[in-house]
């Protein structure tokens, strides 16, 4: 009996980045006009666009708003877009711009509203360890670039070349960037295992 | 010939790593969440690729318009209302100016008595 074609939803079709020349495709497409050709570039891109505007602005809602206006963006200046450059790290670029521009100008909105300690609206119940909170305590104490540096290189696993590149600062910048940011998470996980 | 001094990429910190990322992770990090924050994407680029008509505008954007073709709408009156009172004082100096002329002097009574009075035979 032959098994029912069950259509497979847009998030199972497995995403591999690493195949340049059906991404060139895509983005040949997309460059042409094509929406759908776009939209598989923003499904490829998103996971990773996320995590760098999460890493900048710490908060998911203004994470999430920074990616969408990165995309945004990215449409419009898709024509400008070289197909021989790597579209990931174009695309991180202007997505760190536009959390970088988000944190501006909450900067600036914070100066007139109370300060929020920690800028995360979201608190899970069963998340509320104190390891978390100091380490999201000593992330906000972290100036953005820095923030982003640590987590675009521990977590997202980036190298510092790919870092400079997506901020738009030198590699050597990105590394003391590196080296300080974990001392201070360090810090703030040293004074808990020591309390 | 100057060749930068490379170090190799020290490897990521497995502990602050773990540490972080349930701090990091977005709250449904599951495929609905990444299909939903894709088409919200994909909605506001539809938006955006559509072109530009007064009707879909949205409300904010048409009233801030219509505020500001009011505002030139005032603009452009008060100038030409000012320019025609211009217009209108310049034209009475001219008339004005010319009535001083004449009036400056009159035969037989700016002169004095007699000077030019004529000779009654």
């Amino acid at each position: 009996m032959a098994a029912a074609v069950r259509p497979v939803p847009i998030s199972e079709v497995p995403s591999v980045v690493s195949d340049v020349a059906d991404e060139k495709g895509w983005i040949l497409a997309a460059q042409r006009g094509d929406q759908n050709a776009f939209g598989e570039l923003v499904r490829r891109h998103q996971r990773r666009a996320y995590a760098v505007a999460r890493a900048i602005v710490l908060n998911h809602e203004d994470a999430e708003d920074a990616v969408q206006e990165a995309f945004l963006h990215a449409f419009r200046a898709l024509d400008r877009f070289r197909p021989d450059q790597a579209f990931g790290a174009w695309l991180h670029r202007i997505v760190a711009n536009a959390a970088l521009d988000l944190t501006r100008r909450r900067k600036v909105r914070e100066a007139d509203e109370l300060p929020e300690t920690v800028a995360s609206p979201f608190h899970d119940p069963a998340e509320a360890g104190d390891l978390r909170q100091r380490l999201r305590e000593a992330l906000a104490e972290l100036p953005p670039r820095q923030r982003a540096v640590i987590v675009l290189h521990d977590i997202e696993g980036f190298k510092h070349a790919e870092i400079g590149t997506a901020l738009g600062i030198p590699e050597g910048t990105a590394r003391s960037d590196l080296h300080y940011a974990r001392a201070r998470l360090r810090d703030a996980l040293g004074t808990f295992r020591s309390e | 010939m100057s060749k930068e001094l490379r170090f190799p990429d020290p490897a990521p910190d497995r502990e602050i790593a773990s540490a972080l990322r349930p701090v990091l992770a977005p709250p449904s990090d599951t495929a609905s969440y990444w299909d939903g924050l894709q088409r919200r994407i994909m909605a506001r680029v539809a938006e955006a690729a559509s072109p530009i008509t007064w009707w879909t505008l949205s409300p904010r954007v048409a009233r801030v318009g219509l505020i500001a073709a009011g505002l030139a709408i005032l603009a452009l009156g008060a100038l030409t209302m000012q320019a025609r009172e211009i217009e209108t004082r310049i034209a009475y100096q001219a008339v004005t100016d010319t009535d001083l002329e004449v009036a400056r002097y009159i035969p037989g009574i700016d002169e004095p008595y007699g000077a030019t009075a004529p000779v009654r035979r």
